[in-house]
């Protein structure tokens, strides 16, 4: 019930807006084989709000589509993964944005996920984006030092909307923030 | 532990290193592996909420006997969370007896404590406890329990994967609960205590690349199987080649083979030969779409 208030919701707060997520790139960590990958893929049907799972096995990457309308959660694709025994390495969420164009600390909520961009790679401009997620659950060992150092604000760090930024945005404070580069 | 078996444990498990490193690395330039082990077990568990159910039937030539032997062994591995394992199995033999007959009962945990994972490798580190329940009295100065002794065994598993090349090492401290133990008419008959430890490695043969599940695996293994008795000097060495044929990424069959390197304990066979068949049921414990 509480899911189907919260997509409720999401849809009356974003109301005709054109900014949707279409699906998330996953590459996850650990694995090598078919038997592994099938059981993530097994797990990530099980979310209500994927519709669909493909899956290069030679790179242990899944692209996984969204349906239309719905309130997503990246934690939960992380939660899958590791139940299924392995580890996320990278998510990417692929988004039609409507805003003209994106630039670092700037704030903006699709399909109920609130994120905060922290860097901008060169992608900023309007139509279909690559966000990649930087929060420490959706990189690999390696990346997470790498990327620990992008940005300063506690929200970054406690990955919960804070007072100094996220509150400015419109985004309640203490609430789940993602951040991402664009 | 004395510090003379210490010494023969630490030089097996220098022989068991060398000769696996030499018998996987031997013939293969490029190596795909696994970690599916046919005799030992990974660092890494079932997927969580997911069940495996498995058959094994082990075959050799008795000593004692001079018959063919045989043990079947039914076992249920079931993800927890995803640290945390269960499994439970039991066993019929005419190992001990010229009748097959209900053997023993089993079960234990695995917790992987340790994960550090990368694309295409990882390092993981589990502990486990098995205890077991068995009807037969102590005979032979091999211990175990998948069906041979009453008893609790732990031990710690590491397990590295290089993309697909898998090498696990496997170290454990068998004590058998036997209340003949404790009689001093059979305290020093028979070994009671024992160091057990594997170091495992495999490869994957085919496919050179995936594009389905449907594909078919082939993996081969190389295990080096040891054990040290405590207190009643004895020990073995075992190398074990296997087989493994990974079905639409479901169903496994695995084809082993294992002989002694060398031994000075009394032993029930030298060389055994182990077919076993599992299958895992993904969120078998979860069918809700959340």
């Amino acid at each position: 019930m509480v899911k189907y208030i919260m997509t409720c919701m999401f849809m009356f707060v974003s109301g005709t807006s054109m900014a949707q997520i279409s699906s998330f790139r996953l590459q996850a960590s650990g694995l090598t084989c078919a038997l592994c990958a099938r059981s993530i893929h097994k797990n990530l049907e099980t979310v209500a709000w994927i519709s669909r799972v493909e899956t290069d096995l030679e790179k242990s990457e899944f692209v996984i589509r969204i349906k239309p309308d719905m309130a997503v959660d990246a934690d939960m694709i992380t939660k899958k993964v590791e139940d299924a025994g392995f580890g996320v390495a990278s998510l990417t969420i692929i988004a039609r944005v409507s805003q003209r164009s994106l630039q670092p600390d700037q704030h903006l909520t699709l399909n109920g996920m609130s994120m905060h961009i922290v860097a901008d790679q060169g992608n900023a401009k309007a139509g279909e984006v690559s966000l990649r997620l930087v929060d420490k659950s959706f990189l690999g060992y390696k990346e997470q030092k790498m990327f620990s150092k992008l940005s300063k604000h506690d929200c970054f760090i406690t990955g919960k909307a804070s007072s100094d930024c996220c509150k400015a945005a419109g985004i309640k404070e203490g609430s789940r923030i993602f951040h991402v580069i664009i | 532990m004395p510090m003379t078996s210490c010494h023969q444990l630490r030089d097996d498990l220098l022989i068991a290193l060398i000769a696996t490193f030499t018998c996987l690395f031997g013939g293969v330039s490029r190596l795909d592996a696994q970690e599916l082990y046919i005799f030992s077990e990974p660092a890494s568990n079932v997927p969580a909420k997911s069940i495996n159910l498995k058959y094994a039937g082990k075959y050799q030539q008795g000593i004692m006997s001079g018959n063919t032997e045989h043990r079947q062994m039914l076992s249920a591995q079931l993800g927890v969370d995803r640290k945390w394992m269960l499994r439970t199995g039991m066993t019929v033999s005419n190992m001990y007896q010229p009748a097959t007959t209900f053997e023993s009962m089993n079960m234990g945990f695995k917790y992987r404590f340790f994960s550090r994972d990368d694309v295409h490798k990882h390092f993981r580190v589990a502990v486990y406890g098995d205890g077991s329940w068995s009807r037969n009295e102590p005979m032979f100065d091999e211990l175990t329990v998948d069906g041979d002794q009453s008893g609790v065994q732990a031990g710690l598993i590491f397990t590295q994967l290089l993309h697909k090349l898998a090498v696990s090492v496997n170290l454990s401290r068998l004590e058998v609960l036997n209340p003949r133990r404790w009689e001093s008419a059979h305290a020093n008959a028979h070994p009671y205590s024992a160091h057990n430890y594997s170091i495992s490695a495999g490869y994957l043969l085919f496919p050179r690349h995936y594009s389905n599940y449907g594909q078919t695996n082939l993996n081969l293994y190389v295990e080096m199987l040891g054990s040290r008795n405590i207190r009643k000097s004895g020990g073995f060495l075992d190398i074990a080649p296997g087989l493994q044929l990974i079905i639409k990424s479901q169903t496994k069959l695995n084809f082993g083979y294992r002989t002694q390197i060398q031994a000075n304990m009394f032993r029930m066979s030298t060389e055994r030969f182990i077919f076993s068949m599992e299958t895992t049921f993904l969120n078998a414990m979860k069918k809700k779409r959340i």
